[in-house]
């Protein structure tokens, strides 16, 4: 190869390598010289001629001088095979920029001494940029989260290394900094009832999915107890085969608040069964009703036809016992249905004076997610000091929440304003009315000649027995309920109670 | 006079055509409503019923709706209620309001019709009862201011006498008066008469 070809296929290489976005560099050791692409004057701000002159290590970082010599150095007596640093050099304006390069000597003399060392370098100084505001950033977040309550841990799965910060460290109550590993806190530390959902967490969150794996579980703490704790987790690095190469997370003590949510949910399953009995009991009655009209009229019929048999003379006698038999099963029908009713109605109402007002502020806080939710406005118009009634709370509170959501549904349509008025009156007889109305549509026309009817509804999802067990609610207090109204501009629903005596 | 209507309301077709048939074996004439606002429409059945059978729960004015109404209408009917909801309180309720009874559906037809036979017969006698009154009332207004002063001191035990001097006229213009008085009220004695007006006084209050 003729040195004119050398030349050129340099040429061709340097020109490759500044096109890929590197700058190359040849520097002779024996005469000093050193020849740089264009790109890194270029880069650094200073015209060809004056980079000439300019001399690498007078250019570099104070704080990375040392590194990049020491690199060099390494290079050059061949202690590392390559030259590979990231140092910051001076531009033209006095700034900074980060520059990454990679070197090898290419020639040596007899003595082993290198004489020419040949390298590219990249500007990587964006990239740096971007790390140091992740690292700033990071630090942030860090302690945005711990100051929120949230504990910190950063996993290598590969390692099995864990890093936790020292609000997880008091969680569990470990005194020192000594090195933990992922397998020290999960599955060690889990309360065996627990271990099965953290694993389905960890694991459907690794198959990817669940975006994040997010779990509460007790976590035993130095001391042996357990407490509970609630983790969230995202893998944030995996290998080029997809492989989770690293899981950050946090972790919060919720031993408290989680007795508190179990306390109520355990109160909330309670209400809910009262109601679930409440429902089968009314489901029942409102059954019986349904079933005592046929049966009453089956029976009258065949009655009708016994007194009529006489007419008839010897022609009718053969069916005289067939259809006292058919009566006979009538009523027996009818006792059957009210034993049923009998068992399962609770005979014995837990009545007592109640300030209704507290009722109706009660169900007003129960209610106050879904009307907001349908931007209802609640407007009380309750006679003060609170009128007494003779009643079961529990179950008064069943019928006025009943009222209200009725309400709230028949507003989710209207345009207008949305207005859930709740008044409270002493009626003509004596008896407490209090009066539920919207500002909705009217009732439906299905509905209209009988809102009470049993199992009529206009809701999807509803079984049409709401209003049903209201009013019976209502008249096994001794009070009745009727519609005071339905509108285009709205439903007025009355019910009264009585007084509680003396 | 007529037999007596009995009413039957309740807005459950099979259950009110099944009443109305059975209350027609009594051989008394039935109408029948699908709803208390029906009835009350039907000026002639508020005049002649004898007896209402009448549901409890139904859409509109209710059977205790429509028994709050006949009250305050100053209507004694008797009403015998039937329904598939009976309870205690209800029970309770309109039978302090004045109904007749309550049955529980389904029911032993029987014990519908003997209720409807006996209430029948106390809305005859009530309206017998009221007829008299009313007749005996009849009477009395008929009297002239002298003609009942006259008689209340007839009444109160005093001689032909003492009434003239009472009332500064003479006595055979009270003998006269007695007279009337006797032939007006349709009584033989003044024993009879006493016992007329003392009932009269009675009833009135």
């Amino acid at each position: 190869m003729s040195v004119a070809g050398l030349a050129d296929d340099e040429e061709r290489w340097r020109l490759a390598l500044e096109v890929a976005g590197e700058g190359v560099w040849d520097w002779n050791l024996v005469s000093g010289r050193i020849y740089r692409s264009p790109l890194w004057s270029e880069m650094l701000g200073y015209t060809p001629d004056e980079s000439a002159d300019l001399k690498w290590g007078q250019l570099l970082h104070p704080d990375d001088r040392d590194e990049a010599h020491r690199k060099l150095a390494d290079c050059l007596s061949g202690v590392a095979p390559d030259f590979v640093a990231e140092f910051r050099l001076r531009c033209r304006s006095g700034e900074y920029r980060w520059v990454a390069s990679r070197a090898r000597v290419v020639a040596r003399d007899s003595g082993g001494r290198a004489s020419r060392i040949v390298g590219v370098y990249r500007d990587v100084h964006d990239a740096h940029s971007l790390m140091d505001e992740l690292q700033a950033s990071e630090r942030l977040w860090q302690f945005a989260l711990e100051g929120h309550g949230d504990a910190l841990w950063d996993w290598a799965l590969e390692s099995g290394e864990i890093n936790v910060s020292q609000s997880f460290r008091a969680i569990i109550g470990l005194p020192d900094d000594r090195p933990l590993r992922g397998n020290d806190i999960w599955p060690a530390r889990l309360h065996p009832d627990d271990v099965r959902a953290a694993v389905a967490a960890f694991s459907a969150h690794l198959a990817g999915v669940r975006p994040i794996a997010e779990v509460k579980f007790r976590l035993r703490t130095e001391d042996g107890a357990y407490r509970w704790v609630a983790l969230r987790g995202k893998v944030m690095e995996r290998s080029r085969e997809g492989k989770p190469l690293r899981m950050i997370g946090t972790v919060r003590d919720v031993h408290d608040q989680h007795l508190g949510v179990e306390r109520e949910m355990r109160q909330q399953q309670e209400l809910a069964r009262a109601a679930r009995l409440i429902h089968v009991g009314e489901m029942a009655s409102a059954l019986a009703h349904e079933l005592n009209q046929p049966l009453t009229a089956l029976r009258n019929f065949s009655a009708v036809v016994l007194r009529r048999l006489d007419e008839l003379g010897a022609a009718g006698e053969r069916l005289r016992e067939p259809l006292q038999l058919i009566a006979g099963q009538a009523l027996r029908a009818g006792e059957i249905v009210h034993r049923v009713r009998c068992f399962v109605r609770r005979d014995s109402l837990l009545t007592a004076p109640i300030a209704i007002n507290d009722a109706v502020r009660d169900v007003v806080r129960f209610m106050e997610f879904e009307a907001r939710a349908h931007a209802v406005q609640w407007q009380l118009a309750l006679a003060e000091p609170s009128l007494l009634v003779d009643g079961d709370q529990v179950q008064l509170e069943q019928v006025l929440s009943n009222l209200a959501k009725n309400a709230i549904d028949a507003m989710s349509e209207v345009d207008g304003e949305r207005l859930l008025h709740i008044s409270t009156r002493v009626g003509t007889d004596g008896m407490v009315e209090v009066a539920v109305s919207d500002s909705g549509g009217g009732l439906a026309e299905t509905v209209r000649s009988d809102p009470f009817a049993p199992f009529v509804t206009t809701k999807q999802e509803g079984v049409g027995l709401g209003l049903a067990i209201c009013r019976t609610i209502i008249e096994n207090h001794g009070g009745r309920m009727w519609v005071e109204r339905s509108t285009r501009q709205g439903t007025t629903f009355c019910l009264s109670l009585p007084q509680p005596a003396g | 006079m007529n037999r007596p209507l009995v009413c039957v309301v309740d807005d459950d077709d099979a259950v009110r055509l099944s009443i109305g048939l059975l209350v027609e074996t009594l051989g008394f004439p039935v109408r029948c409503y699908r709803g208390a606002v029906e009835f009350l429409d039907d000026g002639e059945a508020l005049e002649t019923a004898h007896c209402l059978v009448l549901d409890v729960r139904m859409p509109g004015l209710s059977g205790l709706g429509l028994q709050d109404r006949l009250g305050r209408l100053g209507q004694r009917l008797p009403i015998i209620f039937v329904s598939a909801h009976g309870d205690v309180p209800m029970v309770a309720r309109v039978m302090r309001e004045g109904a007749f009874d309550f049955l529980q559906k389904p029911f032993n037809e029987q014990v519908l019709l003997d209720r409807v036979n006996e209430a029948v017969q106390v809305a005859a006698q009530r309206r017998r009862e009221g007829a008299w009154w009313t007749e005996i009332q009849g009477r009395l207004d008929g009297l002239t201011t002298r003609e009942r002063d006259v008689m209340d001191g007839m009444v109160s035990g005093r001689l032909n006498k003492q009434i003239a001097e009472d009332l500064g006229i003479s006595i055979k213009t009270v003998e006269q008066h007695r007279a009337r008085v006797m032939e007006k009220l349709q009584v033989e004695s003044l024993a009879e008469l006493v016992r007329l007006v003392i009932e009269v006084r009675y009833h009135a209050q």
